[in-house]
């Protein structure tokens, strides 16, 4: 089991060397730099090639993309060109926020997702199951901003339950936004949810224990649910892993001060070193997600738990 | 069953498409009002809100939403350190050599001042001010902040003190400046919030959290870049100390999210609303809405590069085709000030010339320019990148095509806008932007100087820059006139930057709020906003 975490960690560097290259290209390729956010009225042509100079944009992208690798090598994320201010300290000074928000989301979409999956599956093919799936539909194909902006208007606006914005009147301000990104999370969990419990309803273990006399609530909890976990917590984790990544959108509605509305500043000033420590750091969250995902695997279903820790036969020596 | 529930969804869905066509403008609608509000605030600064009472209680915290530019930095002098957020951060938290009170510079740290051929200013400052951090603020303070200002490369800051030649302290109180050419504007500089007076000190012992030291009525306790910045009340602030205790900016992205956030009195006093809720605000008993025309002026410009643009009267057909009041209406539900001339000029900048005639809107003149035109059916590119603009664009690019001319609208953001007009790179046609225009005539200068990133038609006119090295430097008053008023007759003539409209901002505030002074620079100054509450 350490074997394999350290293996997925190890995978870790090579993204990191990846992601940073096709950030530095991107932002290559886009139209303008960091040096067209600023003011160059009384610049002299020397001072702007000094400018120039010290951004290094005199030269290839790929000399900037080795001067960053090298410099996060060391552990230097660096200074925001634009800004000047630690990459580091910025995005752990938003990543709370995020995180917050994220495990919000996550509690109310895993709430509403599962059972409402369980229902459907239950119902399979009734008016019942037809609801559950139109409302998935919209969790899913409803744009965060729309759902952001209509919960503020009914909440909020016309009846002032939830603040609009901001983060300062404590759980209160959490919920609005927090629903917006559980939404989403509902509609892709219940879905998969349906999807996972159809399959194992079939099964004859489901047969044998209604057989038994095992109560149904029990039969669907303990015995159906527990496998049909695996695919349930893959879209829950990749889900959560995007809402941990930072909703820009749903950050900017709501004006949630978190990692994502960064990142989009970052891009919008061309700032490549902050653009590419935000998403650099956002892929490690991702990738450490993600195994933690794996790992729960190991604790839902002791077949995967017995593939980590199976020893491998040792080969005979021939006479 | 199943069909009967298919066929009923297949028609309610035909219902909405049906109903979504045509029809009469919801209610809810703003309609737009024709021309500027009654309620436009003229003078250069005011004070705007409820009036101070004797006995009153005053609200502990007040929280400000800023537009939606940046708040990155607290530093002056940085590049980043321009929007509106920051500026009012800095009119907090700062103070500078003069103010600007209605156009009139008056004291502030420094006391007096004498001016020799406008290059050569002494200040005589104030001996009783103390920084947050308890440093007394002497001249060594001015002589740091201009050398920081100077450092900091692209700052608007570094625009306005690139000019000092050298600093001499000749004691505490005492500083004498010299600029590397007469410049009759400088004091008109030294107002802006970006030029604020910092602690040597604090600065370099920590250059990142040094520049929020500063002598104003407000102490920075927590600010997040972009997102937040709480200040508390400086008790032994130097001047007037506020009734206030706290104030709060906070920086919200949408339009829509800022306006209900006032509506719920989440906020005290809102930045940045959408025009088509200030009658909203205005009609609701419990707010009021201040309405401000800002110097800026909206224009239409040419890439003076182009070959097609270079054709004066390509460039006279398309000044035809400008509805300037249907502009309004339609970017700005009415809420914009139309030109009262054709000069390319700031709203209230001195030395406007009042004697061009501004170009109406005739598409049968538009289009006789067209025909004597080198057009030859190539596509015409409009950019833009403010969102007004960028319906300006859609505007013009149909009446364009409405004459016979192929056109399509680049909309792009700031930094790609920036890069698409670089002054020697310039890939644009069509530019419609908004200027940067201030209270003081000196402003005029990027836009035609070599090399000026605010110069995005490309345009060099030798005549232009002579007469405006000579209106900045003269001491004859009819003189600076005469070439001001000679510059903006030349553009003119050329046609390469067409006045368009005054963008009219509004602010809601809550109805008990005052003390709020706006300013026609988007400089606005809280530092003395109050809420009574009772």
């Amino acid at each position: 089991m350490i074997r394999y975490i350290i293996k997925r960690l190890l995978w870790l560097i090579p993204i990191i060397f990846c992601v940073a290259f096709i950030i530095f290209a991107l932002l290559d390729l886009a139209p303008g730099t960091i040096l067209d956010t600023i003011s160059t009225e009384n610049l002299t042509p020397e001072e702007y090639q000094r400018l120039v100079e010290e951004y290094d944009l005199d030269k290839p992208m790929v000399y900037r993309y080795a001067k960053y690798m090298w410099n996060l090598l060391h552990g230097d994320l660096g200074r925001g060109e634009a800004t000047g201010l630690d990459v580091w300290r910025e995005y752990i000074s938003r990543f709370p926020a995020t995180l917050k928000l994220s495990f919000a989301g996550l509690i109310i979409g895993v709430a509403l997702a599962i059972p409402l999956g369980i229902i459907a599956a239950k119902n399979a093919g009734t008016w019942i199951d037809n609801l559950v799936t139109g409302f998935s539909m919209i969790g899913i194909s409803m744009p965060s901003f729309c759902l952001g902006l209509i919960l503020i208007i009914c909440f909020s606006y016309k009846i002032n339950l939830f603040p609009a914005g901001g983060f300062d009147s404590g759980f209160k301000s959490m919920v609005l936004p927090a629903v917006a990104s559980g939404l989403l999370m509902a509609g892709t969990t219940a879905r998969q949810t349906r999807s996972s419990m159809l399959e194992v309803m079939r099964a004859d273990y489901l047969r044998t224990a209604r057989a038994k006399g095992v109560p149904e609530k029990r039969v669907i909890r303990k015995h159906a649910l527990g496998n049909a976990l695996i695919p349930i917590i893959t879209s829950i984790g990749n889900t959560l892993a995007i809402m941990l990544a930072g909703s820009a959108v749903v950050e900017s509605v709501f004006s949630w001060p978190g990692v994502g509305r960064l990142t989009v500043q970052a891009v919008n000033s061309r700032d490549a070193t902050l653009t590419c420590g935000c998403v650099i750091l956002t892929c490690i969250v991702f990738v450490v997600l993600l195994l933690i995902v794996d790992l729960l695997y190991a604790l839902v279903d002791p077949r995967i738990k017995a593939q980590y820790t199976a020893k491998k036969p040792k080969r005979r020596k021939e006479a | 069953m199943k069909k009967v529930i298919a066929t009923a969804l297949c028609a309610v869905l035909l219902l909405c498409l049906f109903s979504a066509c045509g029809g009469k403008e919801s209610s809810n609608t703003p309609t737009p009002t024709a021309g500027t509000s009654p309620e436009v605030l003229e003078d250069k600064t005011t004070v705007v809100g409820a009036e101070k009472q004797e006995g009153a209680k005053y609200q502990e915290t007040i929280t400000i939403i800023c537009d939606n530019t940046q708040m990155a930095v607290l530093d002056p002098a940085s590049p980043q350190g321009g929007g509106q957020g920051s500026l009012m951060n800095f009119n907090c938290i700062h103070d500078t050599l003069v103010e600007n009170d209605n156009g009139t510079l008056v004291p502030c740290l420094a006391l007096k001042w004498d001016v020799e051929d406008s290059q050569h200013y002494t200040f005589y400052l104030r001996d009783d001010v103390y920084f947050h951090n308890g440093e007394k603020f002497t001249a060594d303070d001015v002589a740091f902040t201009i050398e920081h200002a100077k450092a900091a490369k692209g700052g608007q800051a570094f625009n306005r003190l690139s000019v000092v030649e050298s600093v001499e302290v000749i004691d505490d109180t005492t500083i004498r400046i010299t600029l590397n050419r007469p410049n009759n504007d400088f004091l008109y500089y030294l107002y802006s919030p970006v030029c604020s007076i910092l602690n040597r000190e604090a600065c370099e012992k920590d250059p990142e959290k040094g520049p929020w030291i500063g002598t104003g009525a407000w102490i920075v306790e927590k600010f997040v870049s972009n997102e937040y910045s709480e200040l508390r009340v400086n008790e032994n602030y130097w001047g007037e100390v506020p009734v206030t205790k706290k104030l709060r900016f906070i920086k919200v992205a949408e339009e829509a999210t800022r306006y209900m956030m006032l509506m719920n009195g989440e906020v005290d006093v809102a930045f940045g609303c959408s025009p088509a809720d200030f009658d909203s605000i205005r009609n609701n008993p419990n707010f009021n809405l201040f309405t401000y025309v800002i110097t800026n002026c909206g224009f239409v410009g040419f890439n003076m590069t182009d070959p097609l643009m270079q054709d004066i009267n390509f460039r006279k057909a398309v000044a035809c085709l400008l509805n300037r009041s249907d502009i309004i209406k339609g970017t700005r539900y009415g809420y914009g000030a139309l030109p009262t001339s054709g000069a390319f000029w700031g709203y209230t900048t001195p030395y406007k010339n009042e004697d061009l005639p501004l170009q109406e809107y005739d598409v049968e003149l538009a289009k006789e320019y067209l025909k004597k035109s080198k057009y030859n059916g190539e596509t015409v590119e409009l950019c833009a990148w403010i969102p007004e603009f960028k319906t300006i664009c859609q505007i013009l690019q149909a009446e364009l095509m409405n004459i016979g001319v192929k056109a399509e609208v680049f909309e792009t953001d700031q930094a790609g806008f920036m890069a698409h007009c670089k002054f020697d790179d310039n890939k644009s046609m069509i530019i419609c932007t908004s200027g940067g225009w201030t209270g003081y005539p000196s402003a005029s200068v990027p836009f035609y100087t070599k090399g000026s990133t605010s110069n995005y038609a490309s345009y060099v006119n030798p005549e232009i820059i002579e007469l405006l090295n000579t209106a900045v430097s003269t001491k004859d008053e009819a003189e600076r006139e005469r070439c001001y008023k000679e510059v903006q007759r030349l553009s003119y003539e050329d046609c390469v930057y067409i006045p368009v409209m005054y963008i009219q901002h509004g602010v809601g505030a809550a109805k008990n709020v005052g003390g709020v002074i706006l300013t026609e620079e988007n400089t606005h100054d809280l530092s003395h906003v109050f809420k009574i509450i009772s």
